[in-house]
């Protein structure tokens, strides 16, 4: 393990996207005591710019964006964490059944999952959500299920792959039975892409809610970054700081799990550097 | 690979008759009875609500009207509107050009661009040119297209006044020939170069890995011993090798930059299919929502297939596999 | 002999100006005017519907039978002129002679009581219900005809324009399907100031001047294009530009209208149509909402005026009372919400607390549901302040956003909510618009009353003032029942809305109806010919 935490030190982009990745939990974790206001008390200041007393300004109904923006980053980061974990859970599962049990099994679960990944998830997304209701949960539940294919597709190559290892071999000499060689040897090599999906993922997962939000799916009764760009849209000449700042905040927080995801990739596949 | 092409063919309707019913079942379990949208704002005769039902068939049974459904849309009909008070279709059709003008254009300038830093990278590796365009590309990778479409738009539209903020043309009398393309086109500015910034940055990528990839090869390396230089080396060897990966980029992609540019043509108020989507998630009028989702999987599924073929008929390894 | 011509020269030199500034003021003639809507009209029969697109375009070609005056009084339109009875059980209408369908034939009675019985009596979704009241419609010769009433309803004149009741042609629809006629989505024929020109779908549709109008020397443009304009920010700009020369106020982003009024080239008008508000319905079957005492203090706990500030940018005024207080004659002044339910806090949580609901160890005394149309302007920014408000009071609102067709469901069909936000136009009196959110209603039908509240000596008062054929008793019975409302308070009016329309400033002669649909035979534009 050691060995994998020194590779990733090495990392300049992995180490500063855990650097950011921390800030940003802190942050959300300590919401209710840096931010100003409750992010949802409106008032009559409306329309302030960025200044003393308003860090970031306030927007049409006197709401702070600066609180808006520390309450913000607890959904994005709920539901990206928990969606992109529970599709990484859903995705090793069937990447292993796949994987191991081949056959019948393995093609009928990868037909589903194609069948998932044409729809483009944003569009499915969109349309499950208009239906079922906007809520957190149905957001993180949505996504997870819409997100495990890709999971599941390296988690099966790998299995596939590492089945006719050596190490594979010796086990099935020694005795082990099928099953226990599937979970005790053969998984836990197959789970480090399905790590490095799973990070990228939670950043694919913050574009995808704060995408719903804009689109005016997201949950009404939370303050969320994408909702504050939507509510920004009708007002971009009168108050760019509407705009600007939830929409900073998207960016930093996906730049953050996708570097932090680079550098695990790079720590935990030495092979797939890009060297010549 | 004219077999090949035909198996290919051939998985297609089966696919998308999978999708039709996903689709169609995960609408139909909405709540909220779409007929009484029709009726309007003040109370109506019983009489007149029940033909409203009558014409949309919303009185028979579900796997009734699932049969329906899907012998219309073989036919093309992808129903009709509740809100727009159209047929569908030609609703979504008549939008088709707007979003393809804005996708092919940023995916054009997306690929050609992304490939040239991806080259510009690849020339001098881990140099500090390589670093901040890999840098760069992670950041273009994660900047929410939205966002970066109001950015623009604050930019170059409020403050600085140089390009238009909404819409595909200017307001003014319709302007005709090539005074209509330079209008057209300076609306398409701003919103190509949202859409495209995520995909150039995938491209890049790629296109750097590629590169490094066919110029670390042998051959290369012996043409470089024989004296060609850098460039032609370059240009006549490594590009072609690399232009392959990016095409496929784009079709297996295409899912993306659809989604992305939904997005964008909300953001612009750009008048195509993207736009109609959230304007029918606004309104709930599942019919659109439908058709439009049929749509996009059919342009997925098709450029899946293209996609495939070409990859086929440039590598031929894959089509033995089939 | 020379100094006279010069001094008479000199007279008229100075005259001359002050004659041209006099014509200013004379209507010219000539012009196209484009307005813009928001999607393609979904009929052109404006007898069957209440759509806002579809009247916008229709009524330029048809007529009712009167128009509303700036004082919301009947004026003639096709019906010169009309006889009420004392006891209101009779109207006979006496028709304007000379009128021609677009199509050549002569417009008459038999065209007016086909309308009345066949279409608005079956159809049209608002008018229907004034019918209800109507025996039968004579026509004893080609001009007049004669409306008997089974009980008097005296809003009735009110409704007869082309909003409500506009006038279709026998010879084209009798027989036929009325909802699936061919006229209602191309070459329609009417008797108004324009005809049928083109429509180009999605785009634009044209109409020119009706040369046989059956007012002299009226229209004054040759042309009327309804824009469409899906784009709400898009309308804003093409009006800026000079591409659009008016917007209703159904079409126009209120949060604009600060910066239209600054523009030289704009003229930008309120009270351009029969008025509206915003409610507030408590659904009273629901605990703890059954208690008058909580939802005055709810009331008393709702800053109303900062709605009007953020959420309809101050285009209106803090509710006072049931009847909106543009109905001038139905609006009792002893009754006024800013002072009864002036926004105070403590005074809510007060209430609360005798109302027995104390707060609990988390500060929340009760839950509520929160349900509106998302798609409605104005709403989300109420519900958000509502929610906040409410919640210094310990009151935890979970906010709803649903699409229109759930709110029916929800609100209306099924009363599965706490509190929901709607707006209903007055529909310029009281009768029509307003009695219908306080009346018993038990059979969920949508835009009625919505709260389970039933006040038997309410529902008489209103039934009353619909019926009195006097102005000053129906006065006396809706100054008695805003007394009750505003006690019992079932429903909470949180603002009088008033309509904005902006056009061009070359546009002259606009709004002098009460509502935005008629009279545009009497618009002109400085550009045009100082005659025919």
């Amino acid at each position: 393990m050691s060995h994998i935490w020194r590779r990733f030190w090495k990392s300049r982009p992995g180490v500063v996207g855990l650097a950011l990745v921390l800030l940003l939990l802190s942050a959300a974790a300590l919401a209710p005591q840096l931010a100003s206001r409750p992010p949802l008390a409106t008032s009559a200041a409306a329309f302030r710019p960025p200044g003393v007393g308003d860090l970031l300004g306030t927007d049409n109904l006197g709401r702070d964006v600066w609180s808006g923006l520390l309450h913000g980053a607890r959904v994005s980061l709920l539901v990206g964490v928990l969606s992109a974990g529970f599709a990484a859970l859903i995705g090793v599962t069937v990447g292993a059944a796949a994987g191991a049990a081949g056959g019948r099994v393995d093609a009928f679960l990868m037909r589903l999952s194609d069948l998932l990944q044409t729809i483009p998830q944003f569009f499915l997304a969109l349309l499950i959500v208009a239906l079922a209701g906007r809520g957190l949960w149905k957001i993180v539940a949505v996504l997870a299920i819409l997100g495990w294919p890709l999971t599941a597709r390296l988690v099966r190559a790998e299995f596939l792959s590492l089945r006719e290892r050596e190490f594979v071999e010796a086990a099935r000499a020694l005795g082990m039975s099928d099953l226990r060689v599937a979970l005790m040897v053969i998984l836990p090599n197959a789970v480090s892409p399905a790590i490095v999906a799973a990070t990228l993922g939670v950043a694919e997962a913050i574009l995808l809610e704060s995408g719903l939000s804009f689109f005016g799916l997201g949950d009404p009764n939370l303050i969320s970054w994408g909702l504050m760009l939507q509510n920004a849209q009708g007002f971009l000449r009168r108050a760019w700081w509407m705009a600007v700042f939830p929409g900073l905040a998207i960016f930093m927080a996906v730049v953050s799990f996708n570097l932090f995801g680079d550098g695990l990739s790079d720590a935990l596949n030495p092979r797939l550097r890009q060297r010549t | 690979m004219a077999r090949y092409a035909l198996v290919r063919l051939l998985q297609i309707p089966p696919v998308l008759l999978g999708l039709v019913t996903v689709i169609w079942l995960v609408v139909r379990l909405a709540p909220g009875d779409p007929v009484l949208a029709l009726v309007g704002d003040f109370p109506a005769p019983d009489e007149y609500v029940k033909r409203i039902r009558e014409e949309f068939g919303l009185d028979r049974s579900l796997p009734e009207q699932f049969f329906r459904y899907v012998t219309a849309v073989a036919r093309g009909d992808l129903g009709f509107s509740f809100v727009f008070r159209r047929p569908v279709l030609g609703l979504v059709l008549e939008r088709a050009g707007a979003t393809a003008l804005l996708t092919v254009t940023a995916l054009l300038f997306a690929s050609l661009a992304g490939v040239a830093v991806g080259v510009l990278s690849a020339r001098r590796p881990f140099s500090w040119v390589d670093g901040l365009i890999s840098g760069g590309s992670v950041v273009g990778f994660s900047v929410p297209v939205f966002w970066l479409g109001q950015l623009l738009i604050l930019l170059f539209a409020v403050t600085l006044g140089w390009l238009p903020a909404q819409g595909m043309v200017s307001v003014r009398e319709n302007p005709e020939g090539w005074a209509r393309i330079r209008d057209i086109a300076l609306h398409l500015v701003l919103p190509a170069a949202a859409l495209s910034l995520r995909f150039l940055a995938m491209t890049a990528r790629l296109a750097r890995a590629s590169m490094l990839e066919v110029l670390g090869r042998d051959y290369i390396r012996t043409a470089q011993a024989k004296g060609a230089s850098g460039a032609r080396v370059l240009i006549g060897h490594a590009l072609p090798n690399a232009a392959l990966p990016v095409l496929t980029l784009v079709g297996y992609n295409l899912g993306f930059v659809l989604a992305g540019s939904a997005l964008v043509e909300t953001v612009f108020g750009w008048p195509g299919i993207g736009r109609l989507l959230y304007d029918s998630v606004f309104a709930r009028d599942f019919p659109v929502l439908l058709g439009i989702m049929i749509v996009v999987s059919l342009t997925v599924v098709l450029a899946n297939l293209v996609t495939d073929l070409l990859y086929a008929y440039v590598d031929p390894r894959i089509r033995y596999r089939a | 002999m020379t100094r006279l011509v010069l001094f008479l020269v000199l007279v008229f030199a100075t005259l001359a100006p002050a004659q041209t500034a006099a014509q200013s003021e004379t209507p010219r003639h000539g012009g196209t005017m484009v307005f813009a809507i928001g999607a393609n009209p979904e009929t052109l029969n404006p007898a069957v519907t209440t759509g806002v697109e579809a009247l916008g375009v229709a009524c330029k070609m048809f007529n009712g039978l009167v128009y509303l005056d700036r004082d919301w009084n009947p004026q003639p339109e096709l019906a010169r002129s009309w006889t009420v009875s004392k006891d209101g059980l009779r109207i006979a209408f006496s028709l304007q002679p000379n009128v021609k369908w677009h199509d050549g034939q002569a417009f008459s009675s038999a065209d007016v009581k086909f309308t009345m019985e066949e279409v608005l009596a079956k159809f049209h979704p608002r008018t229907r219900l004034a019918f209800v009241n109507v025996e039968a419609v004579d026509a004893p010769d080609p001009l007049t005809v004669v409306v008997r009433f089974k009980k008097a309803y005296a809003p009735f004149l009110h409704q007869m324009t082309c909003q409500e009741a506009a006038i279709l042609p026998r010879h084209l629809y009798q027989g036929t399907d009325v909802l699936k006629n061919p006229r209602n989505s191309d070459a329609p024929i009417g008797t108004g100031p324009f005809k049928w020109g083109r429509w180009v779908r999605g785009d634009f549709i044209e109409m020119v001047r009706n040369d046989q109008y059956f007012r002299p020397g009226l229209p004054y443009l040759d042309k009327m294009i309804a824009k469409i304009t899906p784009d709400a920010p898009a309308r804003v700009l093409a009006l800026e530009a000079g591409d659009v020369d008016y917007i209703q106020s159904f079409f126009l982003l209120k949060q604009e209208v600060a910066r239209l009024r600054q523009n030289a080239n704009l003229q930008v008008k309120q009270d351009t149509d029969l008025p509206g508000v915003f409610l507030l319905f408590f659904n009273t079957q629901r605990k703890p909402l059954d208690d008058k005492g909580v939802r005055q203090a709810l009331a008393l706990g709702t800053n109303r005026q900062q709605m009007l500030e953020q959420a309809v940018f101050g285009l209106g005024s803090v509710g006072k009372s049931a009847i909106h207080t543009g109905l001038r004659w139905a609006y009792n002044p002893a009754v006024d919400y800013t002072k009864l339910y002036a926004y105070n806090a403590s005074k809510a949580n007060a209430l609360l607390d005798q109302a027995g609901y104390r707060r609990g160890a988390d500060g929340t005394r009760f839950k509520l549901r929160l349900v509106y149309n998302v798609a409605q302007a104005g709403l989300p920014a109420m519900a958000e302040i509502a929610r906040d408000n409410w919640k210094a009071l310990g009151v935890e609102v979970s906010v709803e956003p649903v699409e229109f067709q759930v709110t029916l469901d929800r609100v209306f069909a099924k009363r599965d909510y706490e509190v929901t936000l709607q707006p209903y136009t007055t529909a310029g009196d009281p009768a029509i618009g307003i009695a219908r959110a306080y009346v018993t209603m038990n059979e969920g039908r949508p835009f009625t009353n919505p709260t389970g509240y039933s006040n038997p000596k309410v529902d008489d008062l209103f039934a009353q003032a619909a019926v009195a054929p006097v102005r000053d008793d129906r006065r006396k019975a809706y100054f008695e029942v805003q007394k009750i409302i505003a006690e019992d308070l079932p429903a909470l009016v949180l603002i009088d809305r008033t309509e904005v329309d902006v056009a061009g400033a070359k546009f002259r002669g606009l709004w002098q109806s009460a509502e935005p649909y008629d009279l545009w035979d009497r618009v002109w534009w400085t550009g045009g010919r100082a005659s025919r």
